[in-house]
């Protein structure tokens, strides 16, 4: 018989084996493996939560703004100024970072304030009108620029008179005779000695002439740097001068205005004073403070805003910058009335009781495996023929909008053509599921849409009615016809449209033809003018087009190889009764290698488009700068380089 | 003796070393020296306390397993060797009253003796060491693992409170009161099989 602690030595072996002293399951190191264990658990749900629990993606709370009345402007510039996290979390934030670099970005603020003076001659007297009655005064005004609408003129950096052409060389008005080979320079002004010596004018000033050919009212953007404590503070502004030029041995200043921001465009109709301006919100501003991210404007020296039921807001915010339409007195440049468009572009159309201003954006559509984006315009209309600024409307589109031309309203129907913009884009993981590729399927073509001018609903459309992957380069609106102009790089069809009858719109086209037209004339008795580039950029191209029983068909073409000329339309002289065309060329000389500028005309006859003169002019940078004047046998060019005389006689030509 | 069999130069498995003493090689003693020797020594140390006993004693074991297997061929030969050492080392020790008694190993055995006396109050011999086994098995898988652990590191391996404390990273008074608790335990289910009342 054994004893019990003998008997305990025939226990089951594996009790044995596992309470054996010497085996590594030793309670220190499994106490110590948990330990660790339940350190490294604790280390990775602490790692794991601070790489990978989302960032916030909500936009601050601007709630206790409800009380303003550009809290709806507010709420979307909150929404917009919110950046939402690049990355999910800090997972991807940290990888990131380390694949891509670090970014920054450069913001420059503008301020915006509209200061109106009152009015005040050189001297500082105020108060008294300074505009002659025309019966005193012989001279009497020429339009120069081809404007868009009839009755509308667009502000240009030239105009003229019977007897004189003012031309504008940036900040300097220069006046010059027409007389012949002995013209001259009458005079000349410099605006710039009057400007803040922290400010400079920029290039683009641009001018009216009065219908009494007494003021010349100068529109001048400049650029101030103003000093403030810790650093400085960068303006744009546009100076609004008025010079009275009644007496060219004593021009002298008799109003001014300053509406600060960048200027973008004038008009002048019916004694008003349209002024586009764009107020690029700065990127210190503050909700506790209106004035800095709503357009300003000065009366009697008192600040105020321009109150929120004039501002148009979109639906979503695509830029922080407002289109501002400023309608002033033209005589008194007193600011009558101001509009703001928040998030619109600058291309901006005018019609004799209406501004029209677009806003463009992409919608996006989701479907099961990819999304279907595209390009959408808003056009909102605003009346000013009442003395107010007042917002009409806003229809909808799809595509973009080229520029001012695109637009045209007649008989009570807008007219638009616009460049279609549709992608379908999808997210492809194929290659590697770390890895998101998309594949965008971009189609854009040309539409052309009829809007109810009052109600602004769409009417008709001729949709996609160019070829796949072209973009609408220039469109004309002549009447009841319109000109389209559409291309992808070096071919253009031109397309006719025949509007009468805006349910029942019919086209025709040229087929492909080499080059394109950025620009189109209408010339006259059913003939349209492209002018553009040929099959390169430096060939300039001029091509006359006519509407024939199926198609349309190229008169005539000529072609100017291997110069350099502007696409500004207002840098072209057109002359429809004489059918002549200038532009200003830039030509490289192959054998001094040096570049002559010179001033061109060409002429459209019986016997078709010919260059009838070629014309040395002072070489010049920018032939955009360039304009000419033809009277009485003498074509006059000027640019700011100087101006040249040249007798050419022209008569009208026969039928 | 036959030649050493040296298989890599290494030490064989033990799968090798019982086939060793199946076919009555010397080689063997000489393996099962080389691999479990220090084993051997150190449960028997725990018991005898003596250096010199300790190696008589790890000596004797190797003889009785060159004696024992065959018939018997231990699946696991460490524990075989283990067991064999043990009972060497406690006949020894109890053979050796007088001279060279250890007040840490009479503790472990009186613990034990305490609770299970090897005779009845009546002083008949309580026998069936078979059904003692079960009990204490059955006893043994009732407790916790780390409770178990220090049950039988204490009256099997003979180790002293201390070093089951160290060896648990327990304190020694803790080792005394899982050791009281397991002790009251198996009292309880020996006097439920009726082995004692």
């Amino acid at each position: 018989m054994k004893r019990p602690i003998e008997q305990f030595g025939e226990i089951n072996d594996k009790y044995i084996k596992e309470a054996d002293p010497a085996r590594t399951n030793s309670p220190i190191f499994k106490r110590a493996a948990i330990f660790a264990a339940a350190c490294l658990l604790v280390l990775l749900t602490s790692v794991n939560l601070f790489l990978f629990i989302p960032y916030d993606t909500s936009p601050p709370d601007v709630s206790q703004y409800s009380d303003s009345d550009y809290y709806e402007i507010i709420k979307m510039l909150n929404d917009a100024s919110y950046k939402k996290p690049k990355y999910k979390n800090n997972f991807e934030s940290i990888c990131g970072t380390l694949l891509n670099g670090l970014r920054t970005k450069n913001d420059m603020s503008l301020g915006f304030d509209v200061v109106v003076d009152e009015a005040v001659d050189a001297n500082g007297n105020a108060g008294e009108d300074y505009f002659y009655t025309s019966d005193e005064y012989s001279e009497k005004y020429v339009e120069t620029t081809d404007n868009q609408v009839a009755g509308v003129i667009e502000a240009d950096i030239i105009k003229r008179s019977n007897e004189h052409v003012y031309y504008l060389n940036d900040s300097t008005l220069l006046v010059y005779t027409l007389n012949g080979k002995d013209s001259e320079l009458a005079t000349s002004y410099d605006m710039s000695k009057a400007l803040n010596e922290d400010g400079i004018y920029l290039n683009g000033a641009e001018m009216f002439l009065s219908s009494d050919c007494k003021t010349v009212t100068v529109i001048a953007p400049y650029f101030l740097k103003i000093k403030l404590e810790g650093g400085s503070r960068a303006y744009a502004g546009i100076d609004i001068i008025s010079i009275d030029v009644s007496d060219l041995s004593d021009v002298k200043v008799s109003h001014t205005a300053t509406i600060n921001g960048a200027y973008v465009g004038a008009r002048s109709t019916n004694g008003k004073l349209l002024l586009i301006s764009c107020y690029e919100i700065p990127s210190d501003y503050t909700f506790e403070e209106e004035e800095s991210f709503i357009p300003t404007y000065y009366v009697d020296d008192e600040t105020h805003t321009i109150p929120a039921e004039s501002i148009v807001i979109p639906e979503k915010l695509t830029s922080k910058s407002y289109t501002v339409v400023s309608m002033l007195d033209e005589k008194s440049l007193k600011l009558e009335s101001a509009n703001a468009m928040l998030s619109y572009s600058s291309e901006v159309y005018i019609t004799t009781e209406r501004v029209y201003a677009t806003y463009s954006y992409t919608k996006t559509k989701e479907l099961v495996t990819l999304s279907e984006v595209r390009s959408i315009t808003d056009i909102s209309a605003l009346s000013y023929s009442g003395g107010e600024l007042v917002f009409l409307g806003t229809a909808t589109v799809n595509g973009y909008i080229k520029d001012q031309y695109s637009l045209d309203e007649y008989k009570d129907v807008l007219r638009v053509v616009t460049t279609t913009n549709d992608r379908k884009e999808k997210i492809d993981t194929s290659y590697s599921s770390n890895m998101i590729s998309v594949l965008s399927e971009q189609k854009t073509s040309a539409s052309l849409y009829c809007i109810d001018a009052d109600t602004f609903k769409i009417i008709s459309s001729v949709e996609y009615f160019a070829p796949i992957g072209e973009t609408v380069r220039s469109v004309r609106f002549d009447g009841d016809i319109a000109y389209v102009c559409t291309a992808v790089q070096a071919t253009d069809p031109v397309f006719f449209f025949d509007l009468s009858d805006v349910n029942n719109i019919t086209y025709k086209d040229t087929g492909n033809i080499e080059g394109f037209s950025s620009s189109l004339v209408n010339f006259g008795d059913g003939l349209l003018l492209g002018i553009g580039e040929g099959a390169r950029s430096d060939v300039l191209k001029l091509e006359v087009y006519a509407e024939n029983e199926d198609s349309v068909e190229s008169l005539a073409k000529i072609e100017i190889n291997g110069c350099g000329f502007s696409r500004i339309y207002k840098s072209y002289f057109i002359d429809r009764e004489l059918s002549i065309i200038g532009i200003a060329t830039n030509d490289f000389s192959k054998n001094t290698h040096y570049y002559y500028s010179h001033y061109r005309l060409f002429r459209y006859d019986s016997e078709g488009l010919s260059e009838i003169l070629v014309c040395d002019i002072p070489t010049c940078d920018d032939p955009g700068k360039v304009r000419a004047v033809y009277e009485d046998g003498y074509i006059y060019v000027f640019s700011n380089e100087g101006f040249t005389v040249k007798e050419i006689a022209l008569e009208v030509p026969r039928a | 003796m036959k030649g050493l069999l040296i298989v890599g130069g290494e030490v064989v498995t033990d799968k090798e070393i019982v086939s060793l003493y199946l076919e009555r090689n010397e080689n063997a003693i000489l393996q099962t020296d080389k691999k479990y020797s220090k084993y051997c020594f150190s449960i028997a140390k725990r018991i005898l306390h003596s250096i010199q006993d300790t190696e008589e004693c790890v000596n004797d074991t190797f003889v009785r397993a060159w004696n024992s297997i065959p018939p018997n061929v231990p699946e696991r030969l460490d524990l075989f060797l283990g067991k064999l050492t043990r009972n060497v080392a406690l006949n020894r020790y109890m053979h050796d009253k007088a001279q060279k008694r250890n007040s840490e190993t009479d503790c472990v055995i009186s613990e034990l003796e305490q609770i299970l006396p090897d005779t009845t109050a009546d002083g008949d011999l309580i026998c069936d060491d078979i059904l003692i086994r079960d009990i204490f098995n059955d006893f043994l898988k009732s407790l916790p693992f780390s409770q178990r652990r220090v049950f039988v590191q204490r009256y099997f391996y003979m180790l002293s409170i201390r070093d089951i404390a160290k060896n648990n990273a327990m304190s020694v008074s803790a080792v005394k009161q899982t050791l009281l608790r397991s002790r009251e335990k198996l009292r309880s289910r020996l006097a439920k099989e009726g082995v004692i009342i």
